[in-house]
């Protein structure tokens, strides 16, 4: 079951019974399983359409980031605009739901990268270049470790497809199959994939080590 | 071999979360893989853009699910026709037209009007040219059958067996063509030939050969420069229906 850390809510409403939103505090988690939250999210659900977000948009955020996304916060709210759009039409468990958001960033990702090969971005100069945060100064610094970190580094290492592999396994939590379902390749290709991003993983650190 | 299906099998383990077997050399990317998780976790749900926040303030109606997809009203198309055969086709079919509508007309040629005839009367469809056994076709002059005889095996009216001279020279009466020279009428009740008008049913055609009557004037008596004359030879053309006039030269 997802559970959303560190979960920082600014709806302060009571829509469900039992789900109480504060302020700047930490929502807990639904009651019920998943099935009783993305039901209620499909009946329009506040709460539960928060709680749904809150739980997996950190990640995509992250999973977008590392590929490389211009606009990364942007790219997640999209991301969530069509999953909320289509989320009547959905059924399925959670591993499920998971899969299914990550294909749809997986997607966007590469429309954006496309978008961005045909038209080549401009940048005002008397413009001050500053990296835009979404938050305060701890996601600030969650950001920075992704951007610039030890894992981020190690992962610079990896071949384009062995890093989707690798931070789809890792980060999605989703599994051989429904990574091969999101890059559209076959389970074989996935393991093969997987098995040589850990074996570059593998020499890297053991190179790096003094 | 062996140890790389054993590194392969560590690799699986490790990426599943299992515990990496004992002797296991991803010990190091078994830590670097935590610390991923932990940072990627560590990282907030950035904040939601106007439309995503409406979303999720309840301010923004979700989209109703769509129903099942609806079926096409355009009926599924067939088996498709090559290109290749449809003027064949149209060629086809506009020669079956115009040589129906000629033979109905009774303008086609004679052999293919008489052949037409005789296979469509197997059908119950009688075209012109069809042999009637009671009514031959060429007993008639041209002219001298209407539209409502065509086609109903009957003649109605005379049939004239005399011949005048056109050239006022002698004037010769011809055998009748028909058996034994009577023909016998017949009323069709409710026929499509008018009432007033006896239906005429003629016997079928014996051919006979024809007699040419030849006076041959006796030498010295024909005045000089004067010829022989030579009565017509008045043939039945049978598939015309028409008496043609030969002159025997």
């Amino acid at each position: 079951m997802l559970r959303p850390s560190g979960l920082r809510c600014d709806h302060s409403g009571v829509e469900d019974p039992g789900v109480v939103a504060s302020h700047g505090a930490e929502v807990p988690g639904l009651p019920g399983d998943f099935a009783d939250t993305l039901a209620r999210a499909q009946e329009g659900s506040p709460s539960a359409c928060r709680w749904l977000y809150e739980s997996l948009a950190g990640r995509v955020f992250g999973y977008l980031r590392v590929h490389g996304a211009r606009e990364p916060e942007d790219l997640t709210s999209e991301v969530f605009l069509r999953v909320f759009d289509h989320l009547r039409d959905f059924t399925g468990e959670e591993a499920g739901f998971r899969s299914w958001v990550f294909t749809i960033a997986h997607r966007l990702l590469i429309d954006e990268h496309r978008h961005f090969s045909r038209r080549p971005q401009t940048v005002e100069l008397s413009a001050p270049v500053t990296e835009s945060a979404p938050g305060g100064n701890a996601e600030a610094e969650a950001i920075a470790v992704i951007d610039d970190g030890r894992v981020a580094s190690v992962l610079a290492e990896l071949v384009p497809d062995q890093r989707e592999v690798l931070t789809l396994r890792v980060v999605g939590d989703l599994t051989v199959d429904q990574i091969a379902e999101v890059l559209g390749k076959t389970r074989g290709a996935v393991k093969s994939l997987q098995h040589r991003a850990v074996a570059t993983l593998r020499r890297r650190l053991q190179e790096a080590t003094p | 071999m062996k140890h790389l299906l054993q590194r392969r099998r560590d690799s699986d383990a490790l990426l599943d979360g299992h515990p990496l077997e004992a002797g296991a050399d991803l010990g190091e990317v078994d830590a670097f893989l935590a610390e991923m998780r932990a940072d990627f976790a560590a990282l907030p749900a950035p904040t939601p853009r106007p439309t995503l926040a409406a979303t999720l303030d309840g301010r923004r109606e979700l989209r109703p699910a769509s129903g099942p997809t609806p079926k096409p009203t355009v009926p599924e198309p067939g088996p498709r026709v090559h290109y290749h055969f449809k003027p064949v086709a149209a060629l086809l079919a506009g020669g079956l037209a115009l040589f129906g509508g000629l033979a109905t007309a009774g303008a086609l040629p004679g052999p293919i009007q008489r052949a037409t005839a005789d296979a469509t009367s197997h059908l119950g469809i009688d075209l012109p040219g069809t042999p009637s056994p009671t009514a031959p076709p060429a007993s008639g002059p041209r002219g001298a059958r209407s539209h409502a005889d065509r086609g109903n095996g009957t003649r109605s009216g005379s049939h004239p067996r005399a011949s005048t001279d056109p050239d006022g020279g002698t004037s010769t009466t011809t055998p009748s063509t028909t058996a034994g020279g009577t023909a016998a009428t017949t009323v069709v009740p409710g026929g499509p030939t008018a009432p007033s008008i006896p239906s005429v049913t003629v016997p079928p055609v014996v051919p006979t050969t024809p007699t040419i009557p030849l006076t041959i004037p006796t030498l010295g008596t024909a005045p000089p420069g004067a010829l022989p004359t030579i009565p017509r030879l008045i043939t039945p053309d049978r598939h015309l229906g028409v008496l043609h006039h030969h002159r025997v030269p």
